[in-house]
């Protein structure tokens, strides 16, 4: 048990006996990999555990605990995305407990089939610009080991994008593993099967994955949530850092870092572009 | 046939009249131009766009009023950044970029219309054809 | 099932050179979505489309420009979304090089209109309620004339006024430019004539509190502050007045006069009611006994108005710039140095001096100076544009100073003199240089006071270049428009939005200039930028023409706007950011639009994640099937 782990299970022992939150979300041993956990009794806190493992964002759970206190176990991605979920309205910032842990990235979780043996840093964390959250109540320093890559193959590469598209099965891993999906009626879920049709596969899979860049633009935080989370590893962090780059050059924003900033208007002041 | 590029043509309310206009003045362009009107340009989504480039087209045209035309609210200024990103978007992605543009095109501006639909199905006649509907599809 | 009647139109036969109308029809003849298909030779002439019987039918209109036609079905009656027009003409027949490749372009299109008509939503064609009563806030000119002008087109109008009395500032004035016409002696008989027109409500000492609802059918709630007189009671005898022991400034002067605690701010005011200020009455109860109407109240409370009308006319004025802001001018420090509305009082023969240029130790004035542009054409405490009147009015009063006294000397101290308006040329600018007035081409930099208690101005010549000092007994301050905190608190109850500097933003500066971005509130006069008399009295026209001209439809439809459903709204905000207008605002834990602000551009529809907002049939779901059909082989 790292020095780390063992402040963040105190903390949490602190919140959960002092009856701050209903529960706290955090990550648990399941097998040799992780998982996210619920932790509601002080004696559950040995459960949690800290590592390069955690790459789930569990801000995604944020939003149907909406009317409880909650504490969350948050790496610095996984902090922008409870700012951009409380700047759209969907979490109150004050029933939250942010646990932020400070993060040297995560390991790219073994798939099946996957073109990568042993394990290896995640590309979107070689991107990283935060490694601890921009909210915190508490703060846990040193997040584990410094993650080594024991793999040497280079990282997706691949600049085909079409042929990368074409592998995807439109299982939905992707929304359901984003903290800021949370349509009701998901548009390329199918719901109105006018654009994209859930079970048209593989058609209308360069719409499918256009139209979530769309609604990714300018809000994603880049947490690699959903590339971890596809079964066919479409890199689509490397492809949502692309437009969050247009919003930068743009209009100078980045999704996520500060609670007061509110996403741009989307506008060109006259005689823009052309 | 040879091939010739399909282009989808969104056209604010304004702009159509334009479009209209070139038609007035005699102004023929190839027929697989087609125009969708739209009341503005602010409502056309950019998944619109991506859904017509799946479905078959080669290049898609916004055309809309100039933002200076419009003093300060100026909704076209909107299209102009979701185009923008779009472009980036397929670049990005391996699309010629060129192949989505935005024009302003005013109610009187048939003549512009014109010239600029011949020179970009010019640009998109070298570019060839995107086929992504295809490319999705087949497998290999 | 949905199925589709198609209705080509020939144009009078003319397209059949160039469409192959039988190809058309064919094509189409066999398709499980299509009715129908009718053929016209002349769809735009009256009652042709009508007598085809369609009415609730999904309809593709394949014929001449959109534009053209649609104007025509609008004209003819409701439109209710379910009729999906094709041009054919402009668009297909004269775009394309031969007859084979138009028939194929319009099958395209026709089919991508088929799928629209198919996925379209009926809309609803009801009209709003037009209320046939208008408010006008405001008593100035340009409320007043306004007004009248609404009235008398036959329309009750409420003109809502913050003061005792309405006549605004140019019942102060002393003389009009350019043909110094007394000020009062012209508006005089308007507001009388508004006191008297029996469509008129006068609302005075009142103010709007809340807004709400649309177009031709606003809710207004107003407060009307306590008088402590019964106006129903009170004749305007004046008998209180002279019982009362308590002096107070008066507004009205300029705070130069004072009048009694009991009083009424002007002879000519309307309504000709007495009114009392309880920060100086002493509640001696003089009044009370020398009532013989028992109107006088001093247990009067604010009382609440609630209103319902059609539209509303917005009359507020400005308020001058702050002359205190411009230390270097020791304006409130000098006595001797005064603002041109303490000007117009001092000049008015019904003023404190009545109307002998004193300075404030009694002497005559014999050397005055004026100092244009004072809080405006800066960047500093002021606002950067010309406030329009000033030339004009420093000009009319050196002449009216002339006019009282042969020998004083007048000074002007100038950035540009603006005489652009009809007359100003001749009776202002060239009166003035035959009178001997100075024109000195410069923003002075101080005034200092010397000894003897004159002032002495410090100045650049700014056309020599030289520096310069004038000795004078009296310096006149020529203020600018700045608009007051109170117009921009009024601004945001009704849901105008307001420039830079706080005046009240135009739906388009030249083609809508006396539209708000709200539908059926409209503005005229100083609340939307600098104006004289003139203009202020056209603008006060103008909008009761857009009033009368709003109330004479028989009904009223709302051009499609933007519509939520909070079902689906998950209140994320996307479309705030989007729509230019600022017509969404955050109403709990959705958003709503507001319908007499939206301009129905579907910014927000392409904003939204999840197709939770709709206009028309303008979303994805009509859209996407028509672009698919259109590129299908």
């Amino acid at each position: 048990m790292s020095r780390a782990e063992e402040e963040l299970r105190s903390i949490v022992r602190k919140l959960l006996e002092r009856k701050d939150v209903e529960l706290v979300l955090g990550y648990e041993y399941y097998g040799r990999s992780v998982r996210p956990c619920f932790v509601s009794k002080p004696e559950e806190v040995e459960r949690l555990v800290w590592n390069s493992d955690c790459w789930f964002n569990l801000a995604t759970y944020l939003r149907s605990l909406r009317s409880r206190r909650v504490g969350i176990v948050a790496k610095g991605c996984d902090g922008r995305s409870i700012v951009e979920l409380v700047k759209e309205n969907q979490v109150d910032r004050g029933s939250i407990v942010v646990i932020a842990v400070e993060c040297n990235g995560v390991f790219k979780p073994f798939k099946y089939g996957s073109t990568h043996v042993g394990r290896r840093l995640a590309d979107y964390c070689r991107r990283c610009v935060t490694r601890v959250s921009p909210v915190a109540d508490y703060l846990v320093k040193k997040g584990g080991q410094a993650p080594e890559d024991e793999n040497t193959v280079a990282g997706d590469n691949a600049s085909d994008w079409l042929s990368l598209f074409r592998k995807c099965l439109k299982c939905m891993a992707c929304v359901k593993a984003c903290p800021l999906c949370y349509c009701t009626e998901c548009s390329i879920e199918g719901f109105k099967p006018d654009l994209v049709h859930r079970l048209r596969v593989p058609q209308e899979l360069f719409t499918f994955h256009l139209t979530r860049a769309l609604h990714m633009a300018g809000r994603c935080v880049e947490c690699g949530a959903c590339e971890s989370a596809c079964p066919v590893e479409i890199p689509l962090t490397r492809l949502y850092h692309e437009l969050n780059e247009w919003f930068r050059e743009n209009y100078g924003y980045a999704p996520g870092m500060s609670l007061s900033e509110a996403p741009p208007p989307l506008v060109f002041k006259e005689g823009g572009e052309d | 046939m040879s091939w010739k590029p399909r282009v989808i043509v969104f056209t604010c309310w304004c702009s159509s009249s334009g479009v209209d206009q070139a038609g007035f003045e005699g102004f023929t362009y190839p027929p697989n131009v087609l125009t969708v009107r739209v009341p503005c340009s602010a409502v056309i989504n950019p998944s619109l766009i991506v859904k017509a480039f799946e479905k078959g087209a080669d290049a898609v045209l916004v055309t809309a009023c100039r933002p200076s035309e419009l003093r300060r609210v100026a909704p076209s200024r909107v299209t102009e950044a979701r185009v923008s990103l779009l472009r980036r978007l397929l670049r990005t992605i391996g699309v010629e970029e060129d192949r989505l543009r935005i024009l302003w095109i005013s109610s009187n501006e048939g003549s512009l219309f014109s010239r600029e639909v011949s020179r970009i199905l010019g640009e998109v006649e070298r570019l060839g054809p995107l086929n992504i509907g295809g490319s999705m599809v087949e497998q290999g | 099932m949905r199925r589709v009647t198609i209705v080509l139109c020939t144009c009078y036969s003319t397209l059949l050179g160039e469409i192959d109308f039988e190809r058309l029809r064919s094509f189409f003849s066999d398709s499980p979505l299509v009715e129908k298909i009718l053929v016209s030779d002349r769809l735009c002439e009256k009652n042709v489309f009508e007598n085809l019987g369609l009415d609730d039918d999904r309809v593709v209109v394949a014929a001449c420009s959109t534009r053209l036609l649609e104007a025509v079905f609008k004209g003819s009656g409701g439109f209710n979304g379910l009729v999906e027009f094709v041009n054919i003409r402009e668009q297909c027949a004269k775009a394309c090089g031969n007859r084979e490749e138009a028939t194929w372009k319009a099958i395209r299109l026709v089919k991508g209109a088929v799928q629209k008509a198919l996925h379209a939503e009926p809309l609803s064609t009801e009209g709003l309620k037009i209320v046939k009563e208008a408010l006008v806030i405001g008593g100035g000119i340009a409320g007043v004339r306004c007004a009248l002008d609404i009235a008398d087109a036959g329309y009750r109008v409420y003109l809502v006024e913050k003061e005792p009395s309405i006549g605004g500032v140019m019942a102060q004035l002393d003389k009009t430019f350019p043909t110094l016409d007394c000020s009062i002696c012209i508006e005089g008989p308007l507001l009388s004539e508004a006191g008297r027109n029996r469509n008129i409500t006068i609302i005075p000492n009142a103010e709007v509190v809340e807004v709400k609802g649309v177009v031709g059918d606003f809710k207004v709630r107003i407060r009307v502050n306590p008088t402590y007189v019964d106006p129903d009671k009170c004749n305007g005898c004046g008998e209180c007045v002279n019982v009362c022991p308590v002096y107070q400034p008066n507004k009205y002067d300029a705070d130069l006069k004072p009048v009694k605690a009991i009083y009424c701010p002007f002879a000519q005011a309307v309504p000709l009611k007495y009114v009392i200020n309880r920060d100086y009455c002493v509640e001696c109860g003089l009044c009370m006994k020398a009532c013989t109407r028992a109107a006088i109240n001093l247990e009067d409370k604010p009382k609440t108005v609630e209103l319902n009308v059609g539209a509303i006319v917005v009359a507020v004025g400005s308020d001058l710039f702050d002359p205190r802001l411009k230390p270097e001018y020791h304006y409130g420090e000098y006595e001797n140095v005064i603002t041109n509305m303490e000007f117009e009082r001092i000049i008015c023969a019904s003023g404190p001096t009545g109307g002998i240029l004193l300075k404030r130790d009694g002497k005559p004035a014999k050397r005055v100076a004026f100092i244009q542009c004072v809080g405006s054409r800066e960047s500093g405490a002021g606002i950067e544009e010309c406030s329009y009147y000033c030339c004009a009015a420093s000009m009319k009063e050196a002449r009216l100073i002339l006019e009282h006294d042969r020998e004083a000397r007048v000074f002007i101290f100038y950035n540009e003199l603006r005489a652009f308006g009809k007359g100003w040329e001749d009776l202002l600018y060239r009166r003035c240089l035959e009178d001997g007035v100075v024109f000195i081409r410069s923003r002075p930099s101080e005034i200092r006071r010397t000894g003897d208690g004159s002032l002495l101005i410090v100045y650049e010549d700014t056309l020599t270049g030289s520096r310069g000092e004038l000795e004078v007994d009296m310096v006149v301050l020529a203020l600018g428009f700045k608009p007051s905190s109170r117009m921009i608190e009024l601004a945001e109850r009704l849901g105008v939005t307001v420039d830079k500097h706080g005046f009240i933003e135009e739906a388009h500066a030249k083609m809508r200039p006396l539209e708000t971005r709200v539908r059926g509130i409209f503005v005229a006069g100083t609340c939307h930028g600098p104006r004289d008399i003139v203009e202020s009295a056209v603008e006060g026209s103008g909008a009761a023409a857009l009033v009368t001209s709003l109330f004479g439809r028989s009904s009223l439809r709302l051009p499609e706007y933007a519509r939520v459903s909070l079902e689906k709204c998950t209140g994320c905000g996307r479309c705030l950011a989007s729509c230019e207008y600022g017509a969404i605002v955050r109403e709990g834990d959705k958003v709503r639009v507001l319908e007499s602000v939206c301009n129905g551009c579907g910014s927000c529809l392409a904003a939204c994640p999840q197709e939770a907002i709709t206009l028309g049939n303008w979303g994805l779901e009509q859209l996407s099937p028509m672009v698919s059909a259109m590129l299908e082989d």
